[in-house]
């Protein structure tokens, strides 16, 4: 229990704020992505409703990795943070602003700002540089995208082909072209049943080859593939 | 049943997929990494508020006075015992001036007292001649009349001794007055101000006035060793009186003479006293440093023990280092060492001398904000002679751990 609290103490404040050193703004901005990254990981896993945002998912590594930049900036200016207050108060009153990200993105601004008026051009370059890098990345890499399906594969089964599941001819198709699959509706009238599938594709430029296939299967009909845009969480 | 040939994920779409998914992963896990690795290399440990203290004196008129003149500017260098402003002597020098009336005066007294003294005195041996008085009564006569003109001669040669100190304490008075004003005119001359011609002058006179001081100095010596020898004889004759009369009691010296000699006693004390007002006047820098501050100005009247400068020390020795209470009380913080640091390049190791007894307020300086005030135990931590950090400057402090 002693080591842990010496531990706990030595990465504790060290009871004064030591200069912004490069190598201390570069580890906190670093240590501030790494938590941020797992706080937004663990609020995805964890999400349950209808409201989830991947922009907010996002905003929330935002926003860790801004509020270390403005410590740094602010330091232990009582003034500079009143006046941070207040400017991010008269950006709220005069626009609304629905998407957090949004929000990430005028505080980043704003903090930047404040960095160059104070003369802290180091740490104004060095953050807002890892910030808009980090911006890119966690676009590239589709950040807080829950779902990895393609899109939406729908489709009706008549005859001796319904109510036995899928049949081993349409389980040979699903195989060839499809890496992951996950029925979302069945919806059975007595004649026919109607599947809703989400679909992951081998080749997405080839979804038209699997509709084709599918339609040339006997008792099959009506097969839609809706491919989802990338951008759009569904 | 044949197996199945699977549609070939295209290579974009399998790096798509790896962007999206593994590689997030392997980053975080690598800044992950990274992180850990800075922590470990940053220099932890508890760091304390320090500073340097100023090693500062107040140069203080030790009595009353105008402010005759300043030698020295703000911010210049000084040296211990270095002459740095003078009162105004003339007020000493009038009291110099009375007390060589006083003395002259008595001077005066003594030599008609001493003339009266001798006429009843030849007075008495002739009326003793005339009556054919013994043996021993003329000897009884003839040493009274030694003693009386031994103590007139001690007498005259304590004047002597007064006179020349009034007049050494007056001309050194003079002589101080010359050096304070020839320093002057040096340092503009320094400064290349046209002064090197009134320094050369005041030069001169000064080595002048120094020789007449030395001369003064050696009558004055001369003439206190005649006075001891004066003092002896007296002595000696007493002590052989009732020996050589075989009377038991040594004649009674006139009340006038007597009164006299007391006043020749308080002017002594007098004169003294004078001196040490000399000494007085002449301001010295009490350390090696600089001028910080100048509170006053020449032709300021100033009282007895008000600040004429502030002398802040050139070299730093001592840091101060404020910690926790609760750090101090779970260990022995005395004779560990710690690292004193100064911005990223400056920086000491050194030793604890010593721990305050009781919590005390921490410069303002050193307030983590300007409307709280703060407070810790004081750390004595001596800097020998390393000069590396300047006086009043703020300092961050890592006690290190002990080498137990």
């Amino acid at each position: 229990m002693n080591d842990f609290e010496s531990l706990f103490r030595q990465l504790d404040a060290t009871g004064m704020a030591p200069p912004p050193t490069l190598q201390g703004l570069v580890m906190s901005l670093l240590l501030a992505l790494t938590l941020g990254q797992l706080t937004a990981w663990v609020y995805t896993k964890t999400h349950a409703g209808l409201s989830y945002s991947r922009s907010f998912c996002q905003s929330l590594v935002y926003l860790m990795v801004i509020a270390t930049l403005v410590m740094f900036v602010i330091g232990n200016n009582v003034v500079a943070a009143f006046g941070l207050m207040g400017a991010l108060a008269i950006i709220r009153f005069r626009n609304v602003l629905k998407d957090t990200r949004d929000t990430a993105f005028v505080f980043l601004t704003l903090v930047l700002g404040m960095a160059i008026g104070s003369q802290r051009i180091a740490v104004a370059l060095v953050g807002g540089a890892f910030l808009l890098l980090l911006a890119v990345w966690l676009h590239v890499t589709r950040f807080g995208v829950r779902s990895h399906f393609d899109g939406h594969l729908s489709y009706r089964m008549s005859g001796l082909q319904s109510g036995a599941g899928v049949g081993d001819l349409l389980k040979r198709v699903f195989t060839r072209y499809c890496q992951d699959l996950h029925v979302v509706t069945v919806h059975d009238t007595g004649d026919e049943v109607e599947y809703v599938q989400q679909v992951r594709l081998r080749d997405r430029k080839r979804g038209n080859e699997l509709v084709q296939d599918m339609r040339g299967l006997e008792g099959i009909g009506d097969v839609t593939l809706v491919l989802r845009d990338e951008n759009i969480e569904i | 049943m044949t197996a199945v040939t699977k549609v070939p994920i295209p290579l974009d779409q399998r790096l798509s997929a790896f962007v999206r998914g593994p590689l997030v992963g392997l980053v975080w896990l690598a800044t992950a990494a990274l992180c850990v690795a800075l922590l470990r290399d940053r220099p932890v440990a508890l760091e304390h508020r320090a500073w340097v203290p100023p090693v500062e004196y107040e140069v203080s008129t030790p009595s009353s006075g105008v402010l005759g003149v300043v030698l020295v500017r703000a911010f210049q260098e000084v040296r211990k015992g270095e002459l740095v402003a003078q009162l105004d002597p003339r007020p000493l020098e009038a009291r110099l001036a009375t007390a060589n009336a006083e003395v002259l005066s008595l001077r005066a007294q003594i030599a008609d007292a001493r003339e009266l003294a001798d006429a009843e005195q030849q007075q008495a041996e002739s009326l003793a001649a005339q009556e054919a008085t013994s043996d021993a009564d003329s000897l009884r006569m003839r040493m009274e009349g030694d003693l009386l003109r031994s103590s007139f001669d001690e007498s005259d040669l304590r004047l002597g001794v007064l006179e020349l100190e009034v007049q050494l304490a007056s001309d050194e008075v003079g002589a101080d007055l010359l050096q304070a004003q020839h320093l002057r005119a040096s340092r503009l001359a320094e400064d290349g101000t046209g002064w090197e011609a009134e320094a050369a002058d005041l030069a001169l006179e000064l080595r002048q006035a120094e020789e007449r001081n030395r001369g003064t100095a050696a009558r004055l010596s001369g003439q206190r060793e005649e006075l001891l020898q004066a003092v002896e004889r007296t002595a000696e004759i007493r002590r052989g009186f009732p020996a050589a009369t075989g009377a038991m009691d040594l004649p009674r010296i006139p009340a006038a003479t007597r009164a006299l000699e007391a006043a020749i006693r308080v002017q002594e004390l007098v004169i003294a006293e004078l001196e040490l007002e000399r000494d007085a006047l002449n301001l010295q820098a009490p350390i090696d440093g600089q001028v910080s501050a100048l509170y006053v100005g020449e032709g300021q009247s100033l009282m007895a023990g008000r600040a004429v400068m502030l002398v802040t020390a050139s070299a730093a020795r001592e840091a101060v280092v404020f910690v926790d209470p609760e750090v101090a009380s779970g260990e022995s913080l005395v004779g560990r060492s710690v690292e004193l640091r100064a911005g990223e390049r400056r920086s000491l190791e050194t030793k604890i001398a010593s721990l305050s007894p009781k919590t005390e307020l921490l410069p303002e300086r050193l307030w983590p904000h300007p409307a709280s005030p703060a407070y810790g135990l004081a750390l004595r931590v001596p800097m020998g002679e390393s000069g590396m950090f300047m006086p009043g400057e703020i300092l961050r402090a890592r006690i290190l751990p002990s080498e137990n």
